[in-house]
Parts: C-alpha cells; sequence; structure tokens
C-alpha cells in the first residue's frame, strides 16, 4: 500500500513538474503579413492542454512607402476559455516599440487596437502577448489597415512645372504683342 | 419577334427572382479548427472600390459531441465610416431557418459576439452579412472557441467509480 502510495506521489510530482515545464511559451513562429491590398486579416490558435502557456506572437510587414495604420486584435471569453491578450505593440526595424495602447474591453471579449501615424517606409512587426487562460483550446484574429500617406508622386511636380511653363509663355507673348 | 422578347423579358424577370436577396460577395469556408478553435476571414478582403456592395459568408463545422461555443469578429473603421455595416452574426445548425445563438454588437465597438452552452452534436455554419461603407480596401477577422462538454454517461461513469472505491474501502474496512 505504502509503494503504492508513493509511486502516486511520484507519478504526481512527474506530471506537475511536466505541466510546468510545459507553462513556459506556447509562441508561434513569425508570419510575414502582405499589406500591399491595404487590408489583411490575421490569427492563430492554440491547441488545448496548453493552460498557463505565455506567448508573444509576431507579424512582420513592410511598408514601400510612408503610411499610417490601425490594426485590432481580439479574443473571445478571455477568463473562461480563450486567450488573454496583455499586450498589443508595433514595433520598427531597430526593436523599439513604436505604439502600445491600452486595451479597449476585457470580460467577455478581449479587444486591443492600435493607431499609428507618419511611418516611414520600412520594415515592421506586430506583436501580440498573451496568456492561454485554460485547459480549451483558444485562437485570437485581427485586422491590419494600411494607408499611403498622400505624397505627391514625382509626374505631379512635372505637370506643376509644365503648367507653370505655359503661364510663363503665355504672359511672354501677351506682353510682346 | 414580339413572342421571343416576352419570352426573354420573362426569363430575366425570373432570373432577378431567384437571385433577389443574394448579396454581391458570398464565400463558403470549411473552418479548420485546432480541438475546437480557429480564427477565420474572408479569403479575399473587401478590394478598394467595392463600397455599397453587400456579403454574406459562411463559415462551417461539425462537432461530434454537445458543445459551448464562442465567438466574435471584428473589423476597423475608415476614414469618416465605420468601414463595414454588420447586419448579422449568427451560428446556425445545417437545415435550420432561424439561428441557434444569435450574435449582438459589443457596445460602441467594431465588434460583434455570440456565446451559447450546451449545443447538441450535428452539422454547424457561422453567417457573417452586411455591406461595405468605405470606399477603401478594408476586411474583418474572428476567431471562435468550441468546447465539448462532457456527455450524461462520462458522469455516469465516474459516479460508478466513486461507486466502486466505496465498496472496495467498506471491505477493506470490514477485513481489518
Amino acid at each position: 500500500m505504502k509503494k503504492i502510495l508513493h509511486l502516486a506521489f511520484a507519478a504526481f510530482l512527474g506530471a506537475s513538474a511536466f505541466s510546468s515545464a510545459h507553462a513556459a511559451s506556447v509562441s508561434h513562429v513569425t508570419q510575414p503579413l502582405d499589406v500591399s491590398k491595404k487590408a489583411v486579416s490575421y490569427g492563430a490558435s492554440f491547441g488545448s492542454g496548453l493552460s498557463g502557456g505565455l506567448f508573444t506572437d509576431k507579424f512582420s510587414f513592410s511598408l514601400a512607402a510612408g503610411s499610417s495604420l490601425q490594426a485590432d486584435v481580439s479574443s473571445t471569453a478571455p477568463l473562461t476559455r480563450g486567450l488573454d491578450i496583455t499586450d498589443f505593440r508595433l514595433i520598427g526595424s531597430n526593436g523599439q516599440v513604436l505604439y502600445t495602447v491600452n486595451q479597449v474591453s476585457t470580460g467577455i471579449v478581449d479587444l486591443w487596437k492600435i493607431n499609428a501615424g507618419a511611418l516611414s517606409a520600412g520594415n515592421y512587426t506586430l506583436e501580440i502577448v498573451g496568456k492561454v487562460n485554460s485547459q480549451f483550446a483558444g485562437s485570437y484574429s485581427g485586422n491590419l489597415l494600411v494607408q499611403t500617406a498622400a505624397v505627391p508622386e514625382a509626374d505631379t511636380y512635372a505637370m506643376l512645372l509644365a503648367g507653370l511653363g505655359v503661364v510663363g509663355v503665355v504672359a511672354r507673348r501677351r506682353k510682346s504683342a | 419577334m414580339k413572342k421571343y422578347t416576352k419570352f426573354l423579358v420573362a426569363l430575366l424577370l425570373a432570373g432577378a427572382g431567384a437571385f433577389a436577396g443574394a448579396a454581391d460577395l458570398e464565400r463558403n469556408v470549411a473552418l479548420n479548427l485546432l480541438d475546437g478553435t480557429a480564427d477565420f476571414a474572408p479569403a479575399l478582403e473587401f478590394a478598394a472600390g467595392s463600397q455599397g456592395k453587400t456579403f454574406a459568408d459562411s463559415y462551417s463545422f461539425t462537432m461530434t459531441s454537445n458543445f459551448d461555443a464562442d465567438s466574435n469578429v471584428s473589423w476597423l473603421s475608415l476614414g469618416a465610416t465605420t468601414g463595414l455595416h454588420l447586419t448579422n452574426f449568427d451560428l446556425y445548425k445545417v437545415g435550420g431557418a432561424t439561428p441557434v445563438l444569435e450574435g449582438f454588437q459589443f457596445p460602441q465597438n467594431n465588434l460583434w459576439l455570440f456565446s451559447g452552452s450546451a449545443l447538441s452534436a450535428g452539422n454547424y455554419v457561422i453567417k457573417v452579412g452586411g455591406s461595405v461603407l468605405t470606399d477603401q480596401a478594408i476586411t474583418y477577422s474572428g476567431n471562435v472557441v468550441l468546447s465539448a462538454v462532457p456527455e450524461a454517461d462520462t458522469y455516469a461513469m465516474m459516479l460508478a467509480g466513486f461507486g466502486v472505491l466505496g465498496l472496495l474501502a467498506r471491505r477493506r474496512k470490514l477485513g481489518a
């Protein structure tokens, strides 16, 4: 009987050691996002049995021109079965945090938003940080919208110059007439 | 010739009738579930210039046991509009005319959700419908958790197990 108890205890210890080792990191590998169409959805799922697992998921993208962007991320039922999102931030190519926000809501749904203006062309990463809150599987989803800043193109300037030239010629002709 | 024209007009009218109520953009996608969870989005976003178009998307899945369901969809406002106008976000059992779970808007946010428990096993579909308000490219995304609830017979088995344990303890006590 004692032996059985010992065995049971050892098994329990083994199980708890396993589950605490499991609780370390459950992050996904970095996913690239194609922002060429200006609007893109993203998301990720975590299988069951990862309770307590922590994650920092990264979605990378590059901006071809100066832009502003908006992004959101949400997860249903964060307290009972979903994921608890604890941070949502935009990282620049040098690793510095450019924008981070407080969450919009928590409780029945976890929702976070970023509004970032005046970003120069370059590489960026969206980071979603959180924790798996239950033995159930869970997922989050989000959207990213990119708006290119209205910078005049080279041909716009060319047209302006041409227009000025025409005005100059007309003025000159009128004067000489 | 006149007869022909009449026939054509009738055909056109019939066609219009058949398509009345159909959305401009319809997508039917099977959810790619991982242990009962998935994130989902329209495979193609609404491209710039989709303003005024209506959409009706379906995301289907099958559950083999009773389950609880929690889901939400969200999108971002764009310019002066809320980007998209959602009219429905519901869970239907395949073949059912009315939703099993009706989604509602999370106050003051571009987010709808539904939540329900003890739904019966079967084929289901999440339906997302609405229209595009912005003339720029936009999309939405959602996530769902479908968690199996233990069946009545699982509880019965647990009770039976307790019974056996009790009997053993009693026998041991008597034997000692």
